[in-house]
């Protein structure tokens, strides 16, 4: 057994109190010397596990020189259920007793005492051991020390890394590499850490967590000082003793604030050694800091924060990666898809902050396993649930109210998360001295429930279910709705320690409604469904030669019904539609694989291989050769059988990324990715409106497909906390979705006539300097982009601005973000953002005339002109009650103020007929600093935030 | 009791079978509805002027045959920068339009840029077909396609209904919606447009006893007995708003309640009438006319579409790529006429206060009436035909 020579001693020290602490942490290594030399070692093996308490004790008393002593009636119910095959034995103890109400105690004479009840403190705590933690257990068990005293305990411990195990002598082969399979967790609450790294020095090594916390890495036998990082935990480091394939755990503590302290904490490598590029991960914690219109956090307003993200305009739904449109990016909440992502029109997003755990956004190399959009993949994850407390939080602004609740199911194996929100801002419509508006009403709740389970060590169960929904009524005139619920069930396997999979099964449903009631012969309802069926298997393989392997499948069933235009009552003479069904099959295969091409050059290649049916039943209008489709180049008319395939397209999708590390702090990065898009929405606004259908790629309407270019430099300077990089990307989408000149989507005229095709290219510079430690902490991001579009069909109908390109709705050339939170001590934050961007592109008239007495407008070249550039600073405050730990409920108090500087930020301009005379007018939404307070709670176990 | 414009008053005010309202498409409506909500009612809306730049004059051919007129009129023009108020006429064109026999009838230039022809009425037939042809002085010819008259049938209802609306001011008061209800025989054209002509009522709110012309007496005029003769006038205007219906979605060629004018204020103190023509049009002089329509009203929001390139039917003969606007129709049309007696609302005009002149100041107005206590105020307070119209009464006011 390999004892682990403490080092590092004293290196924390301060200077001044350098001699005196030397000696303390001198007597410290001899009772380390003392008590933990004979540290010894207790392996599983399977015939042992699931047998009763007095088995495990023969073994142990085999192995090791411990004698236990215990009485039979106290361990009867026992079982030996060890996850890893290589344990301490205090912690082989502690997992087995624990769970039973029983505690242990230890001699010097290695006699174990079994005891029912709580732990005896025979001694002051010793020092401080990463041990403890390391595999998940608890040891904050400080009540019967205060907080101080323990501060004065622990601040005099020496840190010495801890030695966990991986693999046993049975699995060893010479030579090789092994699989190391690690779980990071936090030590709270026993959730996994998403993007939390591990990093060993000596081999210029790392990796980062999965949304579930695992990570892999390929070693070779033998010793290594890893540190384990995750934001706003305490770093850790500790030795790998890797004898084979295996698999460890380490759970990670809080990082507490402490006032009188500077520390300095390593940036976390992902930036430069990761394998990825126009990616953006933000976890709940930093979300939380950024100060938000009407006391609502929503993660779509944190995502536009980031270069190359924007939104069409204030309180506009959707968002425009890198001068895309809206429908080019999906959405994943816990893999469910989400087609409609925004509540009151754009105001809100339809993700509650209190469950989000974290999200991922792909923009420039989008990993093989995603697929199916041109600009972009939004990957949310929701926490899975604090499965030793019960937990909850919630909050009031005055808009919204909202509450989440946590807990285990069964203590340590299973866990819930539920959550509501709703408005209540009908009271708002109604302090408007107008009659409609009073008697118009605004309503959206969303809900989520999750269960998550742990069956054992290899298999794990997940169960989402998520629900938004909205309504709007417009006076008497109009009444909108729409809703998105799915379904979600993964199971994560585990196949060994080199090879995990993840199979989901996914349903969502988007839905819209409208009833129009301007003119009574006019007004009509109408409803629109699309349903979406997924089936996806993911797997990872860690090879013995450094190769990381992603492959798997993934399947779309899609099918809508595009609704039928019918009367809404008796009084109207409109005629009904049937607009039909339609649906598709997508279907794609992708395998990838990560490596070292030279020390310095990592690659990951991946190829995805994607079709899509267009099946009946249906019918399908053939037109003449070079001809316009229109009604009177009909050649013929197609009927298709129901499950019949109309047309197969298929792509075969490239994706491949390049790490040249110049330094540990340097990297070149460059990438190419293609992608394409089968199922795309009908909007002709310039925003996602809440009647928006979405329509599959079809005999005639080509699937959209890009090809993008990404080159980058990225640096960190790691005792600053600064990440600096500087990304160049080119993308050419072709087959993108324009419209001719008044579409109306709500008449049986077929799609095919109504839309163009054309092409888009998409150039661009980002920047971005973040600061990640410290008191101060935040980003900087300046983007440089042209979007342009050109359609340019066989015939004048088929043409949009003469065959001429012109800027897309999204093209906003300069944009600069600023984002900053300054904590002033544990309770007092102050936060800003600086948003400043290029004014859309607007077609405006330019000249006007009359005729037969009207004045009527002549209007430019497509988006020739650009509304004024958009301005605006956001300040807020953050305050937080008492951080007192036996309270039943820590609250926190916003205060935020949005447009600080009133600037009348266009939302719109538009012209005016006065009298003969035209005016234009612009309009802007919050043309005033906008201040609101909302207070928020947390209970239970409120510390895991 | 007059509000800051138009958008602070938010009527209800629905276009033609567009879904707006008040000019907004409901989303952008919505939008507006945040914005006052927190903002209290200031500061969303305000005047903006977009920097144009580039070329603004274009040729502007705009004319019409009309089944049952004697006078057929073409006007040419420039097009001008949207600030201009002025109307830039093209003299000195060759105008002649031509029927589908190949007749053509001449047109002649009567004031600067108008040109009429009397096309005799035996002519102007249901389905008959003309199109125009225009040389300008150098000596570039232009051509519209043929365009057919099309049946108009009788205006089957026109009535309004009071509906009230809101001011920022928290004054609220009502005003007439007018609608009419379309009944047009199944082979007739199921697209129209109506052309509105409103006639009001005004008084002066004061009688006068002295006209002064100048200030120093050498013309004034003394009344016994302070004069009504001008403080009741007569105004008629056609309205500058483009309303068009088509029953293209329907199940029979009828439409009911598609909303014209909405009139308020102090229009409708005494007696007010509106005339309304309903006009028969083909498909594509529709499709003019209708975005016509939905360019006035709207544009510029997110919720909104790409504003539509305005298709004209007139061409330069020789260079097709040459931008020409406006648009030659040719239709029939049928009337009616609607009077209302006042007053809607008892509103009382603005700026009308009575001061004592001071003779140390030169006079502000010229001529200066005084009432029968020699108090003075602007002459639109004395003088009715200041703000417009004639002092005879219309036949259709009893």
């Amino acid at each position: 057994m390999k004892n682990p020579l403490i080092q590092n001693v004293g290196v924390f020290l301060r200077k001044s109190d350098y001699m005196k602490k030397s000696i303390l942490a001198f007597l410290f290594v001899m009772i380390t010397v003392i008590t933990y030399g004979q540290r010894q070692y207790v392996t599983f093996s399977d015939s042992l596990k699931g047998k009763g308490f007095s088995a495990f004790v023969e073994e142990l008393e085999k192995q090791t020189s411990y004698k236990i002593l215990f009485r039979k009636d106290w361990v009867e119910d026992v079982n030996v259920n060890i996850p890893d095959d290589n344990l301490e034995v205090s912690e082989a103890l502690k997992l087995i007793l624990k769970e039973n109400g029983l505690n242990f105690y230890i001699d010097k004479q290695n006699n174990v005492i079994v005891y029912p009840g709580k732990e005896i403190v025979v001694s002051l705590p010793d020092y401080f051991s990463d041990s403890k933690a390391a595999q998940g257990s608890n040891i904050e068990n400080y009540d019967t020390v205060t907080e101080l005293e323990k501060r004065h305990i622990e601040g005099k411990k020496t840190i010495r890394p801890t030695v966990i195990k991986v693999g046993n002598s049975k699995g060893i082969v010479n030579g090789k590499k092994c699989a190391v399979r690690g779980r990071i967790t936090d030590e709270e609450t026993g959730q996994g850490l998403i993007g939390a790294t591990i990093y060993i020095e000596s081999e210029e090594l790392g990796a980062a967590t999965d949304l579930d916390g695992y990570l892999n890495l390929m070693l070779k036998q033998g010793d290594y000082e890893a540190v384990v990082r995750s934001m706003s935990m305490k770093e850790k480091r500790f030795y790998l003793d890797v004898t084979s394939d295996g698999s460890f755990s380490i759970a990670l503590m809080k990082e507490n604030y402490s006032i009188n302290e500077v520390k300095v904490v390593v940036g976390t490598n992902n930036n430069v050694s990761g394998m990825q590029m126009g990616f953006e991960r933000m976890t709940s914690k930093s979300i939380k800091d950024i100060p938000m219109v009407m006391g609502e956090q929503d993660i779509l307003k944190v995502a536009q924060m980031l270069p190359g993200v924007q939104s069409a305009g204030e309180g506009a739904s959707g968002l425009n990666v890198r001068g895309g449109t809206a429908d080019q990016n999906m959405f994943y909440i816990n893999k469910i898809p989400v087609y409609n992502t925004s509540h009151l029109f754009g105001f809100f997003s339809a993700f509650s902050s209190d469950i989000i755990n974290a999200f991922s956004l792909y923009k420039s190399n989008i990993p093989a396993k995603y697929g199916g959009r041109l600009s972009s993949i939004f990957d949310i994850s929701t926490r899975s649930g604090n499965k030793k407390e019960f937990y909850g939080k919630g909050g009031i602004s005055f808009v919204t109210g909202h509450l989440a609740v946590e807990g285990p199911i069964k203590k340590d194996k299973s866990s819930f998360v539920l959550n509501y929100r709703g408005t209540y801002s009908d009271w708002l419509l109604s302090q408007i001295d107008d009659i409609d508006i009073q008697n118009s009403d605004a309503s959206f709740y969303d809900l989520s429930a999750s269960f998550n389970t742990e069956i054992n060590q290899k298999n794990a169960l997940k169960t989402f279910f998520y629900r938004s929904s909205d309504h709007f009524s417009l006076a008497s005139t109009d009444d909108y709705s729409y809703e998105n619920t799915g379904i979600s069930l993964n199971w994560k396997h585990l196949f060994s320690s080199s090879l995990n999979g993840d199979l989901s099964l996914v349903h969502s449903q988007y839905g819209n409604k409208h009833d129009g009631k301007d003119n009574p012969s006019e007004a009509f309802t109408h409803e629109f469904k699309l349903n979406h069926s997924e089936l996806r298997a993911d797997l990872l393989y860690n090879t013995k030669k450094d190769h990381l392997f992603a492959f798997g499948l993934n399947s779309i069933y899609y099918h809508q019904n595009r609704g039928d235009v019918l009367p809404y009552n008796m009084e109207s003479t409109r005629i009904p539609i049937e607009m039909g069904k339609e649906q598709g099959l997508e279907f794609a295969l992708y395998a990838s694989d990560e490596f070292s091409l030279l020390p310095n050059l990592k690659i990951n290649a991946g190829l995805r291989f994607s079709m899509f049916s267009y099946l009946g039943a249906n019918d399908v209008n053939l037109y003449f050769n070079d001809s316009p489709k229109d009604e009177n180049n009909i050649k013929e008319v197609k009927s298709y059988g129901s499950g019949e395939v109309i047309k197969t397209y298929s792509s075969l999708e490239p994706r491949i990324l390049l790490n040249y590390q110049l330094s540990p702090n340097n990297a070149i990065k460059g990438s190419y990715n293609r992608n394409k898009q089968y199922v795309f929405m009908l909007s002709n606004t310039i925003a996602m409106s809440p009647t928006d259908m979405w329509k599959l790629a079809d005999y005639h309407l080509k699937p959209p497909v890009s090809n993008q270019l990404s080159i980058g430099y990225y640096h960190n300077f790691p005792f600053k906390g600064l990440e600096v990089s500087i990304e160049l990307y080119q993308k050419n989408m072709d087959n993108i979705v324009e419209y001719k000149d008044g579409v109306d989507f709500l008449s049986d005229k077929p799609t095919e006539m109504q839309l163009l095709q054309g092409e888009q290219k998409v150039q661009g510079m980002e920047f971005m300097l973040k600061k990640t430690t410290g008191r101060l902490s935040g980003r900087m991001s300046y983007t440089y982009s042209k979007s342009m579009v050109k359609v340019a069909g066989d015939s004048p109908s088929e043409t949009i601005n003469n065959g001429l390109a012109y800027p897309s709705n999204y093209d906003r050339p300069h944009s600069f973000n600023f984002a900053a939170t300054l904590r002033s001590n544990m309770r007092l934050s102050f936060s800003t953002i600086v948003d400043y961007s290029t004014g859309r592109p607007i077609t405006y008239p330019i000249t006007s005339y009359q005729s037969n007495g009207q004045e009527i407008l002549y209007y430019s070249t497509r988006n020739a002109y650009r509304i004024p550039d958009y301005f605006r600073i956001d300040l807020s405050v953050n305050l937080e009650g008492n951080l007192r730990r036996k309270k039943a409920i820590h609250s926190f108090w916003t205060l935020n103020v949005y447009n600080v500087t009133g600037r009348k930020n266009a939302y719109s301009v538009y012209y005016e007929s006065e009298g003969g005379q035209m005016q234009a007018y612009k309009m802007s939404i919050f043309a005033q600093p906008v201040v609101s307070l909302s207070w928020n709670f947390k209970f239970g176990n409120y510390a895991s935030e | 009791m007059q509000v800051s414009k138009r958008l602070s008053t938010i009527p209800i005010y629905i276009i033609g079978g567009n879904k707006t309202i008040n000019g907004f498409n409901s989303v952008t409506w919505f939008l507006l509805i945040m914005c006052l909500s927190i903002l209290l009612g200031s500061g969303c809306i305000e005047q903006y002027n977009p920097p144009i730049k580039g070329n603004t004059e274009f040729l502007v051919i705009d004319g019409c045959i009309i089944k049952g007129e004697e006078l057929q009129t073409v006007y040419i023009s420039k097009s001008t920068a949207l600030n201009d108020v002025n109307i830039n006429w093209v003299t000195g064109c060759v105008v002649w339009a031509v029927d589908a026999n190949g007749e053509t009838f001449v047109y002649e230039e009567g004031s600067d840029g108008i040109y009429h022809s009397n096309i005799p009425l035996e002519k102007l037939n249901y389905g008959s077909q003309f199109m125009i042809n225009v040389t300008t002085p150098d000596g570039t010819e232009y051509a519209s396609d043929f365009e057919t008259i099309y049946e108009s049938s009788p205006v089957d209802s026109l009535y309004f209904i009071e509906e009230s609306y809101q001011s920022s001011s928290v004054v609220s008061h009502s005003g007439l919606q007018y609608y009419t209800d379309l009944k047009a025989g199944e082979n007739a054209t199921g697209y129209y447009r109506w052309v509105i002509e409103e006639t009001w009522e005004h008084h002066s709110p004061y009688l006068i006893s002295e006209m002064r012309y100048s200030d120093d007496y050498r013309g004034s005029i003394f009344f016994d007995e302070p004069t009504d003769s001008l403080s009741v006038c007569y105004s008629t205007k056609e309205v500058p708003e483009v309303y068009t219906a088509t029953t293209d979605n329907l199940t029979s060629n009828e439409k009911k309640k598609i909303p014209l004018i909405y009139a308020s204020g102090l229009k409708l103190n005494y007696n007010y009438s509106v005339l309304i023509k309903q006009y028969a049009l083909g498909k594509n002089a529709f499709d003019y006319w209708s975005k016509a329509q939905v360019i006035v009203s709207e544009g510029g929001g997110l919720h909104q579409t790409q504003p539509s390139a305005i298709i004209s039917n007139l061409w330069n003969v020789n260079d097709p790529d040459e931008i020409v606007l406006g648009y030659f129709w040719t239709s029939s049309y049928s009337e009616r006429r609607l009077n209302f007696k006042g007053p809607l609302n008892e509103i009382v005009a603005e700026n009308c206060e009575l001061y004592e002149m001071d003779p140390e100041d030169p006079p502000l107005f010229e001529p200066i009436y005084f009432d029968e206590n020699g108090m003075i105020a602007s002459p639109i307070c004395f003088d009715c035909t200041y703000s417009g119209g004639s002092l005879t009464k219309p036949d259709f006011f009893e």
